[in-house]
């Protein structure tokens, strides 16, 4: 435990040496939710509306998706795959600590310091926007969290297997692209699920990626989910249980294969 | 005059020099070549989707209907496949040969500086980038029954020109940054970012949001000024504005560089 600890507090220090890098991705989600925010209040000003939303909760949503973005982000994924590319991970296979236990307290460790760097931008983005400190109390906060932790897990999880792929395939940089954005769409960072036509999101609502933004945000502002509370829990428990073994399977498989060729 | 003739053909040769062999690089992984392709399409399918959406609550947004946004769609992907085939990949990556001081070697070489820093590497695979864009602009004009003048296609082909001189050296002057604070990697976000800003009128923004994106970040000059010269909304003097910010924004983005240079240290190498 106390190793993984040491992983986590390193990452933190990581991040901290580049404090420049994180200012410069919080300039580029926010310049990303801008464009969400600003067709919002075009669309409810020409005095049309999306989908049941009222234009608040909508705004209110866009602005969520970017303190999301700072906890679901696809770095790692690059990470693993150039330690695998490079050899590099061969220093971490002769040391007495799991990899993806390491490789998850390193992604929170740097979650954590751009959750809290983006803190001030929201504060500004729910000025900007007249959303005043009072409607947050509002929240369902106690709903969110557990389907957020799952939505969590269940992120780092297809990271860190888009990351091992690299072990059969050499380079999945291209894969980790296309699952990348396939996610952000699917899973609700673009516009919220439930706007899209009623075909889409029966199929969406099979897919596990609307539990790590839409279902998430969508409980946390009270709006309507694709499943009933409880029984979406118990999918999304189904879908991380599924998604470790098959962690677990391809780092096995992955393991045996790897040459340690490279550095 | 002889002298810059010849010094233009020497660079349109070592362009296509260097375009072969990023064409042999990129080849060697065929696998990770054909995913790429799959990977910009599946890009510009999940940006097309989102906008689909939207249209299917609003008969047009800011003033602008659907097929004038497919438009507008259509410039910012060929606009974008211009700059990957050209300069994007290697401005994209600068930070890395400045992080282990590989700049070194583009320093050594008898070349200008900034075109060996600027066009070392393509991305290839970004020709899906045209093909989608050639097709959403035949559709956006079936779309809206439409078809832009001779002089229209005219202007829209000199302006994307211009866009692409001031969207890469907005991007060269983000990414001097490099030199300066070693570790730029998530200035590519705000690229990625700026990508999806060039594919919304800047009319979607009011006060100061609107004048940031004009003249602070020029998406203005870079993707909508292009389109509505095929919408037929912005004329000669448009062109004229657009050459003047190009001029001005090359020259700074040049200074920039060279400037920024100075703080570069090889510590790496």
């Amino acid at each position: 435990m106390s190793s993984i600890l040491r992983f986590y507090l390193i990452s933190i220090q990581d991040a901290l040496i580049y404090r420049w890098n994180i200012f410069f991705a919080i300039i580029g989600y926010s310049l990303s939710a801008m464009i969400g925010i600003h067709i919002v209040q075009r669309v409810y000003e020409s005095g049309h509306q999306l989908g049941s939303y009222a234009e608040q909760p909508l705004l209110m949503y866009f602005l969520l998706v970017l303190a999301m973005d700072s906890l679901l982000y696809f770095g790692d994924a690059w990470n693993i795959v150039e330690e695998i590319h490079s050899g590099k991970i061969t220093n971490f296979l002769v040391k007495p600590v799991s990899y993806y236990h390491a490789r998850v307290a390193m992604y929170l460790g740097k979650a954590s310091v751009r959750f809290i760097t983006m803190i001030p931008a929201l504060l500004l983005g729910m000025w900007f926007l007249g959303i005043g400190i009072q409607q947050l109390v509002g929240l369902h906060f106690w709903a969110f969290v557990p389907y957020f932790l799952i939505g969590l897990s269940l992120h780092i999880c297809v990271i860190i297997i888009l990351g091992v792929l690299s072990f059969p395939l050499q380079r999945a940089s291209a894969g980790i692209f296309t699952f990348q954005t396939g996610i952000f769409l699917t899973g609700g960072k673009f516009i919220p699920l439930s706007l899209f036509p009623e075909w889409a999101q029966h199929i969406l609502t099979f897919l596990p990626f609307h539990f790590m933004t839409f279902t998430p945000l969508s409980i946390l502002l009270g709006q309507p989910t694709f499943l009933a509370y409880l029984p979406g829990v118990a999918i999304a428990l189904l879908w991380l249980v599924g998604a470790l073994i098959l962690l677990k399977l391809l780092w096995l498989r992955g393991i045996k294969t790897y040459e340690g060729f490279g550095q | 005059m002889k002298a810059l003739v010849s010094n233009i053909k020497f660079y349109l040769r070592l362009y296509f020099c260097l375009l072969g062999f990023n064409f042999q690089s990129r080849l060697a992984y065929r696998g990770e070549f054909i995913l790429s392709l799959v990977s910009v399409s599946t890009e510009l399918t999940v940006r097309l989707v989102f906008l689909s959406v939207v249209y299917s609550y609003i008969p047009s947004l800011a003033g602008w209907t659907y097929p004038q946004m497919l438009l507008l769609f259509a410039s910012s992907f060929i606009l974008e496949a211009i700059a990957w085939f050209t300069w994007r990949a290697s401005i994209f990556k600068l930070h890395l040969v400045v992080q282990d001081g590989s700049f070194d070697f583009l320093m050594t070489k008898p070349v200008s500086l900034l075109f060996i820093t600027a066009f070392r590497r393509m991305d290839l695979e970004d020709v899906a980038r045209v093909v989608v864009g050639v097709a959403l602009l035949m559709f956006s004009f079936h779309l809206s029954g439409i078809f832009p003048s001779v002089n229209q296609w005219l202007l829209w082909m000199v302006g994307i020109s211009l866009a692409q001189v001031v969207y890469f050296s907005f991007s060269l002057m983000l990414k001097t940054t490099s030199f300066w604070t070693t570790q730029t990697s998530e200035i590519n976000y705000v690229m990625y970012s700026l990508d999806r800003l060039n594919q919304y009128p800047t009319h979607l923004y009011t006060g100061f949001v609107r004048f940031l994106f004009t003249f602070i970040i020029p998406v203005t000059f870079i993707s909508t000024l292009p389109a509505q010269f095929l919408t037929g909304t912005a004329s000669w003097l448009g062109l004229l504005g657009l050459a003047g910010f190009a001029g001005l924004i090359f020259l700074l983005a040049r200074w920039v560089f060279y400037t920024s240079i100075k703080a570069y240290s090889s510590a790496s190498s």
